[in-house]
């Protein structure tokens, strides 16, 4: 069949009334939980998993909300970049080098309407290249065995680690730590029961949604607690949400580069949304930034990140989607809740299950122009929101947290274990060990395990094996360079820092 | 001073959790590999980690809260752990409300801030979530009789 009537049939899942009304939803939240520093996309999708099994909805479903909620937060984040100078989430730092200039300087609507439009441009463009490259992939991964699968997802690991801000080997140690949770309890395909302590609600595995919101949500509220901050003024905003042609026009190659190069970083493995920005900004710095201009509210530093963060926010499916293999902590949530719906993401995803593939790729269309319209006409009154005092956000995000950990298994047992890992995950944010990579490794522990086992398996006990045949020498490459690469990218990116934010 | 601190934990962790690992045993049809050798090499390449942490123990200089804020911490920590416990017996809206309360007070709240945000939050909640997206809260074992 052809692409285009395969996206046809997309668009007939995409378009059915409560796929339409989840794209929506999806969008609405991913701006606001985007907007709102200290709230990401991993909390919001964590806290809906349960409510999604609670209400039957089909997994395309599920994943047409979640995948809503996380490109809609690379809408949202510029929202406070621009209006408050504090990033919504990592990915809309960059954004805050011109975009808060030029709302210090009055022009807070521009930028804000440059940001939703370049926000389009990248998340509309990169969906083409989604549809195109992802199936291709999966050809490459059907030749793919267990060694094969063990190999990359080490290399998934090694990726993630060097590409997290700060030091790597923490890095490597949250994703060990993260493989080790995994397992804990029955072990898979086996009769063994693992660090279970004699608790019996623990044979099943730590669940993933309590994990994942007690190191996110719980471990976010008590940071956000644990620091006295001095609350920055919320930049009026003035003036219309719009930009003259001149200025669009001023950006196009712009967004373009940016969301082709934000794509391609947003398909490797670990790099993701945030470095995309940084390279954009820096590349476009060196091409257009002509009167040295960049830092100080041009509106070229607002096009770059925002269509680099959207478009691999965007790339960042394809490895999850045709290799299920995940290079971030949000792809790697989605994953779970593939898994936990009986779907295994993969080469084979394309072909037995199009329905996900392509209803997600057509709703992305419909949630994108739902996004622009949000953050066009509308966003005077998401920057409403921004108003509200913390202390009515974070008891929102507290009993969310509560809600969500207890619908899982009506345990009161399993609100402990947040609890105590929202300590563990407050202590490990403050020592410096980066928390994406826990959640990487809780996801693929039990992946990896088995494929470990079932190559062993193959090759009679022997090693060996996971050297032998080109794809994994050259996963194994990839393995080295990943390791190698954050000094090249570290020189880079803090070329493209101005100096002064360093100092405030 | 703080990784070299992080170090050695992560090393004793590793430690423990490979002697645990070493001692399980395996059951039927385990292949070339039983259950104990994936954790095990866990155990291994996270005490490699640590040691390695512990060597090379950078500059890194963690910003750990002032008193006052380990004072809120351990508050609102401790309002969990009771919220695990009176869940069932007082009912989601009255422990939340509770709760929430003392989470909005610690974020600078006035208590009668506070005790409204905490009713208002818990209500309309307990509403989003029961009549309209369908889960199941707890309603209080107490007020049953």
């Amino acid at each position: 069949m052809d692409v285009l009537s395969l996206l046809g049939q997309g668009f007939a899942v995409a378009l059915q009334p409560i796929n339409l009304l989840l794209v929506f939803v999806g969008a609405l939240v991913g701006t606001i939980i985007g907007m709102l520093p200290g709230v990401g996309p991993i909390n919001a999708i964590a806290i809906l998993i349960p409510i999604t099994f609670a209400l039957g909805l089909p997994a395309e479903s599920s994943i047409i909300l979640f995948a809503g909620i996380y490109y809609g937060s690379q809408y949202g984040n510029s929202i406070s970049s621009i209006l408050l100078n504090v990033p919504g989430t990592a990915s809309s730092v960059v954004t805050t080098f011109d975009g808060y200039p030029m709302a210090q300087q009055g022009r807070a609507g521009p930028a804000l309407a440059m940001s939703a439009i370049a926000s389009f441009f990248g998340g509309t463009l990169s969906i083409f290249f989604l549809i195109f490259f992802a199936p291709l992939l999966s050809k490459l991964a059907i030749k793919f065995g267990p060694a094969e699968y063990f190999v990359l997802m080490i290399f998934a690991f090694t990726a993630l680690s060097s590409l997290t801000e700060g030091n790597t080997l923490k890095a490597l140690a949250s994703a060990v730590f993260g493989l080790i949770l995994a397992t804990v309890g029955l072990e898979p395909q086996g009769t063994t029961v693992r660090f279970t302590f004699g608790q019996l609600k623990l044979y099943d595995g730590l669940d993933f949604v309590v994990l994942v919101i007690g190191f996110y949500a719980v471990s976010e509220v008590l940071n956000i607690l644990s620091e006295t901050q001095v609350g920055g003024e919320v930049r009026k905003l003035t003036g219309r949400v719009m930009i003259s042609m001149k200025e669009l026009t001023s950006s196009f190659w712009v967004m373009l580069r940016s969301s082709i190069s934000g794509f391609l970083i947003g398909v490797m493995p670990g790099a993701g949304a945030t470095i995309a920005t940084f390279i954009a900004y820096s590349t476009e710095k060196q091409i257009v930034d002509r009167e040295n201009t960049f830092g100080k509210g041009d509106i070229r530093g607002v096009a770059a990140p925002e269509a680099a963060n959207n478009s691999a926010a965007v790339g960042a499916f394809i490895p999850m989607l045709s290799l299920g293999v995940p290079g971030s902590g949000t792809t790697a949530v989605i994953l779970a809740t593939l898994l936990s719906y009986g779907i295994t993401p993969g080469p084979l995803l394309m072909q037995n299950n199009p329905k996900i593939f392509w209803g997600l790729a057509a709703s992305m269309y419909v949630g994108n122009l739902m996004l622009l319209i949000l953050n066009l006409p509308f966003v005077g009154l998401f920057a409403k929101i921004l108003l509200v005092p913390r202390w009515v956000l974070m008891p929102i995000v507290a009993t969310l947290s509560f809600v969500g950990v207890y619908s899982v298994n009506n345990s009161p047992f399993d609100i402990l274990l947040m609890t105590g890992f929202g300590l563990l995950g407050l202590i490990m944010r403050k020592m410096g060990f980066p928390l994406a990579p826990v959640i990487l490794g809780l996801v693929l522990g039990e992946l990896m395990e088995v494929n470990l086992r079932r190559a062993l398996n193959y090759s009679n006990g022997d090693w060996s094996t996971f050297f032998q045949g080109p794809i994994v020498l050259v996963l194994w490459a990839f393995t080295l360079i990943s390791l190698i690469l954050p000094f090249v990218l570290k020189q880079l990116t803090q070329r493209a820092k101005p100096g002064k934010l360093q100092g405030e | 001073m703080s990784d070299r601190i992080a170090g050695i934990v992560i090393l004793i962790f590793a430690t423990w959790y490979g002697f645990g690992a070493s001692r399980l045993k395996a059951g039927f049809g385990s292949g070339p590999i039983g259950p104990k050798d994936f954790p095990l090499i866990l155990a291994l390449i996270l005490a490699l980690i640590g040691i390695a942490i512990l060597i090379t123990g950078s500059s890194f200089k963690p910003k750990w809260p002032e008193a006052a804020n380990w004072l809120d911490i351990g508050l609102v920590i401790a309002s969990f752990v009771a919220y695990a416990f009176l869940i069932v017996p007082i009912g989601f809206i009255a422990a939340t409300t509770l709760e929430t309360g003392l989470v909005s007070q610690r974020f600078g709240a006035k208590w009668w801030q506070a005790l409204a945000t905490g009713f208002g939050i818990s209500v309309a909640l307990y509403a989003l979530f029961v009549w309209v997206l369908g889960v199941s809260l707890p309603s209080g074992r107490i007020f049953r009789g």
